[in-house]
């Protein structure tokens, strides 16, 4: 396994971005890279996070500058509306085929 | 829900997919097409004049009403614009695809003997039938829903039989079906996604 291991590219492995890695987070840009925006609502629900959960991982996005919140009043009801911004689409995209590179590698050894 | 929560990388094509498969998962659009298909026979029957074209913007609107009531309480709000160059692009692409139908037909018909100039009207039609059919399909493919495959088979076989025997009630017939089809996948959709309570927990950090 390690001679396996020792022709595995793993270089790419190191330009992975942490706050991109993590599931959750993965699947809130992945998920509002597919659309214009979305409220926090259809985010759950496609996701499957708890509404805390997802809360909390929005907020790190946000800071990184990688998504928008906006709040909103529609028919009275407040809606939180997220969007991705092109930082968050870079980093998406980025991470896919810095993590591609890596998987094809292990495909080929294997 | 996303089905990649723990893999190492994702299928942002998949998940793209997946998310625009929303927008036929309520029925909506099935019963607004299936009005349409009524609309437009009255208008081939001398019933209606061009004023079923106004079903179009009606639908859109009337669609969006709709959501906002029933659909964006339930499993949120989401907007998928598209950009004029995607527009232009799908607008620019059906022209090619009915333009190529046309040639292959009118291929076919000098094949069988068949005169491009006295059969042109016909040659037409039929590659519209023929887009139509393919169209769906590639709604059904690109947001997979197997039912748009049964509407673009059906409406092609009902266009066919209705021009071959003159018999508009085919295709009313299929509208009438389409928008039960529609109006039954609403109320599952309605059903299975119950109105939880509106409280907005977005400020929990």
């Amino acid at each position: 396994m390690s001679a396996n291991l020792a022709n595995i590219e793993l270089q790419p492995l190191t330009e992975i971005e942490k706050l991109v890695h993590e599931p959750a987070r993965l699947m809130i840009l992945a998920t509002l890279h597919a659309v214009e925006s979305a409220d926090f609502l259809f985010v759950e629900r496609q996701t499957g996070l708890t509404r805390g959960n997802l809360s909390s991982h929005m907020s790190k996005l946000e800071a990184a500058g990688y998504i928008t919140i906006t709040k909103e009043f529609v028919d009275k009801i407040p809606r939180t509306l997220l969007r991705i911004t092109n930082d968050g689409r870079t980093a998406l995209l980025t991470y896919v085929k810095h993590m591609q590179k890596v998987l094809d590698s292990v495909k080929t050894k294997n | 829900m996303l089905a990649h929560k723990n893999s190492e990388t994702i299928d942002i094509k998949a998940v793209t997919k997946q998310i625009h498969r929303t927008i036929v998962e309520d029925g909506l659009l099935d019963i607004m097409i299936g009005i349409a298909l009524i609309l437009s026979t009255f208008h081939l029957m001398g019933i209606l004049s061009y004023f079923w074209i106004l079903w179009v913007p009606i639908a859109v609107v009337l669609t969006q009403v709709v959501r906002r009531r029933f659909i964006y309480p339930r499993t949120g709000y989401v907007n998928f614009s598209l950009s004029a160059g995607q527009v232009a692009s799908i607008f620019g692409l059906s022209i090619a695809v009915i333009a190529l139908l046309t040639i292959l037909l009118a291929l076919i018909a000098t094949g069988i003997g068949k005169p491009i100039k006295e059969n042109w009207r016909e040659i037409l039609n039929l590659s519209l039938i023929a887009y139509t059919v393919l169209f769906f399909c590639f709604i059904a493919f690109q947001f997979n829903a197997p039912r748009w495959y049964m509407h673009g088979i059906l409406m092609g076989g009902a266009f066919l039989l209705g021009r071959a025997f003159e018999a508009h009630g085919i295709v009313i017939a299929l509208g009438i079906w389409i928008i039960l089809v529609g109006t039954y996948v609403f109320l599952r959709f309605i059903q299975r996604f119950p109105i939880e309570p509106t409280e907005d927990a977005s400020d929990v950090r």
